[in-house]
């Protein structure tokens, strides 16, 4: 049985009300949820509050779920189950990048003290985006979804989606730029070369 | 100095970098410093957010889930019982009325018929025949009446179980049933096969109605 297959018996036995079948789909997915609610919040604790509201909501509304796939569902119900509690708690997270070190983090172990600054230039930049292209960038850059799943979990058109993303992604490499460590970590640089022949700033191997 | 007009456009770069260029943009990459550089910029931060580490999980949700009681879910219907209820009870409404024109119209009396001309009494009838109504040519006396006047004459019999018609002012008689059902005004609005089937269908709809939204909801309250 295919991986599609098998959540599909899930779901149809989840809605029968076997609790068995929604708790492995929750395991499926929470990692998921949490990180994206954890992503949007900035805050461990709400990121909790906000999952475990999702699969609440999702449990207590299976019978609705239908034409979307169970991944861009439960991201969409945690999505505006963020939103409430960004709404009720009516605070922006905009933290400026001289402060990026002392923004919350998990305790993970880093690999190097410059990563370990990169992600926190990162992790700040993504919190001083406005809340509805910081989702777009999650979901696309940091959780790897594509279009047209985004466009189901928020709900907008693919074109929306991409002009949403594309304005993110320039406002993350502005923000980035700012910052001494990420501009030179990423190899990031605002100014046109004056002559041609100019040699070219380091570059970071992407790929 | 570059041209910055033969640049691409800013949010294409930024949405190639997570795309593959077509050819025409992969030659104008090719050529354009500018645009390869800043093309290559958004490739390295998208790289940099896909190697976030995850947060790690506070708890197991699944857990919660496992354990609790499970929760009855409300059936179908439940999310339109208010307008279920509400046309329940206008069915209901329209029911009563309707059984109660079925009961209550046989006992209305019929009306008198005002147009009817007032029956004449034995003395009016003899009085009618006594007025000289033509003469006969050549006679100088009194009027007698002809036999064949005399014979057309309506003769009051002597049974007295006749049925006289009765005299003007006098109450009119009770009807019997039958003949008040042919005498009423206007018919009965429930009076074919198919008006008795779609009472009978509006009663069950009624009797569902209030199952669904009465009866049912309070069991389940209970519970």
């Amino acid at each position: 049985m295919s991986g599609s297959e098998d959540e599909t018996f899930l779901v149809a036995r989840a809605r029968t009300g076997d609790r068995d079948a929604f708790a492995e789909l929750v395991r499926r997915y929470q990692r998921l949820v949490f990180a994206v609610s954890y992503r949007l919040l900035g805050d461990p604790d709400l990121a909790e509050d906000v999952a475990q509201e999702t699969f609440i909501r999702a449990f207590l509304s299976l019978e609705q779920f239908r034409g979307t796939t169970m991944r861009a569902w439960l991201l969409r119900i945690a999505h505006n189950a963020a939103l409430d509690q960004l709404r009720a708690s009516a605070r922006r997270r905009t933290v400026p990048l001289e402060h990026a070190g002392e923004h919350a983090s998990f305790d993970v172990p880093e690999p190097g003290i410059e990563q370990a600054g990169l992600r926190a230039a990162l992790e700040a930049a993504l919190a001083a985006l406005p809340v509805e292209q910081r989702a777009v960038v999650v979901l696309a850059d940091v959780e790897g979804l594509p279009y047209e799943e985004i466009a189901q979990t928020l709900g907008l058109p693919l074109g929306t989606v991409k002009s949403r993303l594309a304005r993110a992604r320039m406002r993350l490499r502005t923000l980035l730029e700012s910052d001494p460590r990420a501009r030179e970590l990423l190899g990031l640089s605002g100014r046109l070369p004056d002559r041609e022949g100019e040699s070219p700033e380091r570059l970071i191997e992407g790929e | 100095m570059t041209d910055r007009r033969s640049h691409l456009d800013e949010e294409r770069l930024a949405l190639l970098a997570s795309e593959e260029p077509d050819a025409e943009v992969s030659a104008h990459l090719a050529q354009c410093e500018f645009c390869r550089r800043r093309w290559q910029e958004y490739r390295a931060v998208r790289q940099a957010l896909r190697s976030l580490p995850a947060p790690p999980l506070p708890r197991d949700f699944a857990a919660g889930f496992e354990d609790i009681e499970f929760l009855p879910r409300d059936p179908w219907w439940w999310r339109y019982r208010t307008a279920l209820r509400a046309g329940t009870l206008l069915a209901a409404t329209l029911l009563v009325v309707l059984l109660s024109t079925l009961l209550v119209r046989p006992l209305i009396p019929p009306r008198e018929e005002p147009s009817a001309a007032p029956a004449s009494s034995p003395a009016d009838q003899v009085a009618v025949l006594a007025e000289p109504s033509m003469r006969e040519p050549g006679a100088g006396g009194p009027f007698l009446p002809s036999p064949e006047a005399l014979a057309g004459t309506p003769v009051v019999p002597s049974d007295t179980n006749a049925k006289l018609p009765p005299e003007p002012g006098s109450p009119a008689p009770l009807p019997a049933a039958g003949v008040a059902e042919a005498e009423s005004s206007s018919p009965l609005p429930i009076a074919s096969p198919l008006g008795w089937l779609a009472l009978a269908v509006l009663a069950l709809l009624v009797l569902a109605g209030f199952l669904l939204g009465f009866l049912l909801p309070a069991i389940s309250r209970r519970r």
